[in-house]
């Protein structure tokens, strides 16, 4: 082997591991775009509220990839206290949130208006809470997740 | 590991929740100088047999009235079991779910019907005129009508048709009608009673995709114009904008164009305080009639609800005692000026063009029923 052959096989070798790296590395900078995709929002959010007051949410549900795919969304709502003496209610039992299930096109999104009436929350005693609405979107066909939440203050008297 | 978070995130969804219909809106509307009483049931999870893993859902595109009983379709999924016939009974201004019917739901038979109306004619040589048929179409590629029997579900006799978005049988003629909604323009194709020939055809209101036919009285009785021989009622959705409007059998439009509101919004309970807010309307894609106890029946596909929409009394016969006289203008002098009337009450249906005010407008279409009585 000249010379020449084996500089021409080393440019070879250079070229191609030049050129998987590039591709490692645009595989690394573009977003895989093959998912469902959720985004909760309430003009409210962050707001002082009290049981029995509304809460307007909108709720945005898109699918990034390139087939259409059922959204099963799944709604909760969390009560949580800072005070470390009050009791810690937690998820307040007995609550149930019927799924809300969506069919999205390639590349569609669809936004829903929700309302959240705040119970009395009748086993709370007074005081502030943290109160948390999540959502957690299951892409059936995707076999893809995600989650948003928006967060208020509760004031019980 | 996906798969136990799925697994997990499942177990989450209440597999108790009630699979029946849930009504999330009542109000009244005007539709040609009457009030109307909307019941709004949201429908989408009534098919379902199991939560966790049967992703059927029904969003109305074909409705039909018989005897007490509502049969609403959508269209299938190929991934879904899919393929359901909805069944509801009508009493006493209710609608209940009753139960559905499996339809074919295999490649390359499977049914989930856009339109369904009943052939009642008797006539042995008309199409889908046997006890329990209930004819379809299906507006796949190719576009297709099929008789469903509402007893088993298996569809038969099953024929190629123009592109349908629905059909009615025309009890006066035996014929069908077929409306379909192409790209630039809806039109009524008008069949024989074989549904083989199509015999004429006229356009209509753009985005139509709802038909049912009306009797001649029914139709004139609605209207308060002649609608000889019979007509029809025709659902549109159109850029968010719902509209029923009437047209006789030629294709002339009988009355005006009734826009269906936004508003009072459907609230569906998903439990905790918790509520789905959708429009009063979505995107109507079907009705029926029941012309005995005035009631009309809508399919909303986007809401995934079906509107029952009974008939109350003359808009302006504010007391229902079925005349429109002095004590009805005692009740109008009574809400005279108020600017406060909202879709609850409407200041005691007062407000008659519904703009929020009870004045002159007002005073002006309730002269136009002075002294009209009609019985109940």
């Amino acid at each position: 082997m000249s010379i020449n052959q084996h500089f021409f096989k080393g440019e070879i070798i250079m070229k191609t591991l030049t050129g998987l790296f590039v591709c490692i590395l645009l595989a690394g900078l573009v977003p895989a775009a093959s998912a469902v995709t959720v985004d909760l929002s309430s003009p409210q959010e962050g707001a002082t509220l009290a049981p029995g007051d509304s809460l307007e949410l909108a709720l945005t549900v898109a699918n990034d990839s390139a087939w259409l795919d059922l959204a099963i969304v799944m709604m909760d709502v969390e009560v949580t206290t800072a005070d470390p003496n009050a009791p810690a209610p937690g998820n307040i039992p007995g609550i149930s949130h019927k799924p809300v299930r969506i069919w999205l096109a390639p590349g569609k999104s669809v936004t829903r208006s929700l309302e959240l009436v705040l119970p009395d929350y009748k086993k709370l005693p007074a005081g502030e809470y943290d109160v948390t609405i999540s959502v957690e979107v299951l892409g059936v066909i995707s076999q893809t997740q995600a989650g948003d939440s928006v967060s208020f203050l509760m004031v019980k008297e | 590991m996906k798969k136990i978070i799925y697994i997990l995130l499942f177990c989450l969804v209440p597999a108790g929740h009630s699979l029946a219909e849930i009504q999330c809106n009542q109000f009244e509307i005007i539709l040609y100088s009457r009030v109307w009483r909307v019941t709004s049931y949201f429908v989408q999870d009534d098919l379902i047999i199991n939560p966790n893993k049967d992703w059927e859902m029904l969003e109305p595109e074909g409705i039909a009235y018989k005897a007490g009983f509502v049969y609403a379709s959508g269209d299938r999924e190929q991934w879904s079991s899919g393929s359901r016939l909805a069944i509801y009974t009508w009493q006493n201004n209710v609608l209940s779910y009753s139960g559905y019917k499996q339809m074919p739901n295999t490649s390359p038979d499977w049914w989930g019907p856009d339109g369904l109306t009943f052939n009642l004619s008797g006539d042995v040589n008309s199409y889908g005129s046997v006890a329990n048929a209930l004819v379809s179409v299906e507006a796949d590629s190719p576009s297709q009508a099929g008789i469903i029997d509402i007893t088993t579900g298996a569809v038969s006799g099953k024929k190629p048709i123009t592109l349908a978005d629905d059909i009615t049988h025309i009890a006066n003629t035996g014929q069908f009608a077929a409306i379909a909604d192409g790209n630039e323009i809806s039109t009524v194709t008008i069949y024989d009673k074989m549904l083989d020939i199509a015999e004429s055809n006229f356009p209509v209101i753009d985005g139509s995709r709802g038909i049912a036919s009306l009797s001649s009285d029914f139709g004139e009785w609605m209207s308060g114009d002649t609608v000889s021989g019979g007509g029809f009622l025709i659902t549109s959705a159109q850029d968010g904008i719902n509209t029923l409007v009437m047209y006789d059998l030629a294709g002339n439009q009988v009355g005006p164009q009734n826009r269906l509101p936004a508003v009072p919004k459907a609230r569906i309970p998903l439990g905790g305080g918790l509520y789905l807010i959708y429009p009063a309307f979505g995107s109507i894609e079907a009705v029926a009639v029941d012309q005995t106890s005035k009631t009309i029946f809508i399919g909303d596909e986007s809401n995934a609800m079906i509107h029952a929409l009974a008939f109350v009394r003359l808009a302006a016969d504010f007391d229902g005692d079925g005349d429109v006289d002095g004590a009805d203008l005692e009740i109008l002098t009574g809400q005279w000026l108020l600017a406060d009337c909202s879709s609850s009450a409407w200041c005691s249906g007062t407000d008659l063009d519904r703009n929020g005010k009870v004045d002159f407008y007002d005073y002006a279409l309730f002269a136009e029923y002075w002294n009209i009585s009609e019985i109940y």
